[in-house]
Formats: structure tokens, sequence, C-alpha cells
């Protein structure tokens, strides 16, 4: 496995499913930071309802 | 996707998909009665207020054995509360991860607002190092967990919520349904292949039990069988008596028969948790060395009794006995000494993991 990447390996069957490349911390915190004012400062009611979408959007997946 | 990257059967994907979508309606329920806005009298005649505020960058490092249910539990309660969230999921099950991800943002959140940062043991050691975070909520091994701790001691400002596993011990005395209990001991050992922080490691009893008939799937890695092999053959090495074979009936792939050990007689028994299909029985003469040999662990996420009614009288049997473990132990009663499963640090990290105490 190279260090850039992640790959998961399916136990049952010891095959490869899905690879992904490793992501930088610091860009991804710095990303989270700048969204963080904007997320906070949502209503709560607006967070509540996205969260019943996302149960809906997981239920779809399933 | 859940049920092909961890070997679990498919039924028990499906639970775990179930409990995501409950969680958010837990979640909201919990928010609403822990953090809603409250005026108090104060001692000098005035009024104080106390309103919540949400934290702000909340890293959420996931396990494998629950990649989606249990990295949620974190997630949703942290959104709601006004957090923005970077979601590590395990190396080991990175697409479940990715996956969950999606539907958060395929509902209309920010990609920014939940991200999946993938990566192994590196990064995740960078992420809770890194100055932009304002949280931790782990759930993994206590390994794991207590280091993130040791390294964030000097660190009061970032919130901690560590969940772990344990050594636990399921005591099993003096019951007329000994079919119940073997049935109860079976499904808390072996479902999930025992990878479960809540599974019992070891099972306490006066008398034998009935042989046993699980289903289950590999453990999550070939490392992981590799481990629990060796650790089968040294608590057989040192006095432990098989009562059914830990067999891997593959080399080349993690399936492990479940397995049962007496280990009576295994002196200086290591108090590790041994994450995987393997039970070890302990047989003592009375209940009060029961209770004993149950609390003779540093750290447990889980204790279970089963006994007859009569003896406890009103209440659920398991509710009195493990109210009753906590007196009869005092060092698990005191806060701060031993490593127990559900420990976090101040208080205020409950909003943002509300409902987990409650279903643990």
């Amino acid at each position: 496995m190279s260090s850039d990447e992640i790959i998961s390996i399916e136990p049952a069957t010891g095959k490869e499913i899905w690879r992904g490349r490793v992501r930088d911390v610091d860009d991804v915190v710095g990303r989270a930071r700048r969204a963080w004012p904007t997320w906070a400062a949502q209503p709560l009611s607006t967070r509540i309802e996205l969260m019943r979408r996302f149960a809906n959007e997981v239920r779809k997946e399933a | 996707m859940i049920s092909r990257e961890t070997g679990k059967p498919l039924w028990e994907a499906r639970s775990e998909v179930e409990s995501v979508v409950n969680k958010v309606e837990i979640s909201v329920r919990a928010y609403a009665e822990r953090s809603s806005q409250r005026k108090l009298d104060s001692a000098m005649q005035g009024t104080t207020a106390l309103r919540h505020k949400p934290h702000g960058v909340m890293a959420v490092l996931g396990p494998y054995n629950f990649p989606a249910h249990l990295p949620n539990g974190h997630i949703v309660p942290a959104l709601i509360a006004g957090n923005v969230v970077i979601f590590k999921p395990s190396e080991k099950a990175p697409a479940t991860g990715e996956l969950l991800a999606q539907c958060f943002h395929k509902a209309g959140i920010s990609a920014a607002v939940v991200q999946v940062l993938i990566g192994g043991p590196a990064e995740g050691q960078e992420l809770i190092a890194h100055d932009g975070i304002d949280g931790i909520l782990f759930t993994g091994s206590a390994h794991t967990g207590i280091a993130i701790n040791r390294k964030l001691a000097t660190r009061p400002d970032k919130i901690v919520a560590l969940e772990m596993g344990g050594n636990n011990p399921m005591v099993i005395w003096d019951t007329p349904k000994i079919t119940d209990a073997a049935v109860l001991a079976v499904q808390s050992a072996f479902t999930s292949a025992g990878q479960r922080c809540s599974a019992a490691r070891r099972l306490i009893v006066g008398a034998p039990f009935d042989e046993p008939s699980p289903f289950m799937g590999p453990v999550i890695d070939n490392a992981a069988a590799d481990g629990l092999s060796e650790s089968f053959v040294y608590l057989m090495s040192h006095g432990g008596k098989p009562i059914k074979h830990l067999i891997r009936s593959n080399e080349e792939l993690p399936f492990l028969s479940p397995a049962i050990i007496d280990t009576t007689n295994v002196k200086d028994r290591p108090d590790v948790e041994l994450f995987g299909p393997l039970l070890q029985v302990i047989r003592v003469d009375d209940f009060d060395q029961a209770i004993a040999e149950a609390n003779n662990t540093r750290f447990w996420a889980n204790v279970r009794a089963v006994r007859r009614d009569r003896a406890f009288g009103q209440p659920p049997p398991q509710r009195l006995l493990r109210r009753r473990l906590l007196r009869l132990s005092g060092r698990l009663d005191r806060d701060g000494t031993a490593a127990r499963g559900d420990r976090r640090r101040p208080a205020r990290s409950e909003l943002m993991v509300a409902g987990r105490i409650a279903s643990s």
C-alpha cells in the first residue's frame, strides 16, 4: 500500500472494495474553521430540519 | 457497504442503518432536554441566564466495528449544537465513512460542514494535536483512547469524549432459566464476531452451561484474527482449558469460530480486551466471589449479571446487580481512578454526545 492512499479490503473475501487518497489535515481543518461561523449562525430549527433530511437520505441509501 | 466492509451479516448492517436514522430524533430530544435556555434565581437577588453555545470544530474519530452508527452518534448531536465536524473514519472502514458523509451532503449540508478526513493513525494524531480543533469525539480501543487523553491532558480548552471498550464481566448465577441465560451469553459474547465494546469477555459462573450456536461473520482483518489466535494459545499454555476451540478455517481470511475457554486456573489472567469472538469462563464457589471476580479488572464498558428474581426483590435483577457491583467496588465508584467505558471530561461535552450514555 502506498502511504498516500487508504485501501479498504472486504474481510470475507480479501478483495479490495475501495481506495481513497489521504487528505491534508491542515487543508481540512482550515476549511472547517471557515465554515463554522455560517453553520453556527443557522437557526436551530434549520439545523434540525437538515438532520431529518439526512435521515431520509440514509433510508434511501439502505 | 457496511456489510461488505466489516464482514457483518446483512441483518446486522441493516440494524446499524436503523440506528443511524433513529439517532436524529434521539439527538433532537436530547438537545432540547439538556440545552434549553434557563433563567435561574441567583444568590444576589438577580437572575442568571444559562445559554449553550457551540464549541467550534469537532474532530470525530470513528471505529470499524460500527463504522456508521458510532461516529454518527457524535456527528449528529455536534451538528445540531452548531459545531462543524471533521470525521476521520477508521482506516479499516473508510468507504462507509465516505458514504455517511455523502448522505449529509445530499441532505443539503455544506461539504465544508461535514468533511471526511481519509487517513491512517498518523493523520489521526495530527488531527487531535491541531490547534484548529476545539474537541475530539473518539470511539475505539481503550489503548488509543488513553493515548489521546494523555496527549490532551494539558489542553483543558479542548473537550474530549472517549468511548472505549473493556474487559467486561458477565455473572450468571443460580437462575432457573439456564437456556435463556446461555442465549444471552452467546449473543453478548459473539454478536459482531465479538467486536463490540459492550461484549461480554469474561463469563463468571458456578455451574456448567449449554453449548452455544451463534451466527456471525469474520473479524475485521487478518492481523486481528492472528492476534486473537495468539491470545487463545497463550491462555491455553497458561492453564486455560478450551471448552470450544478457536478455529481458523482459512489462513488467508479472518474467519474465526466462536471460542470459549475456561481460565479459572490461569494465574495472572491478562487484563486486556480481547476484541473478538473469544469468551473466558471463570468458575467460582459463591456469589460474593462472583462479584469479586467481576470487579477483578481495571476497565470495563459493560457489566451484566443474570440471577433468579428471588434474591433481588422488585427491580429488574440486572439493574440492581449493576448498582450492587458499583457499590461493592469502591474503585469503580470514585471518579478519575480506573479506566472505564464512557468516561468523559468536562460535563459540557455531554452536550455534544447527547444520548450516548443512555444507549450504552
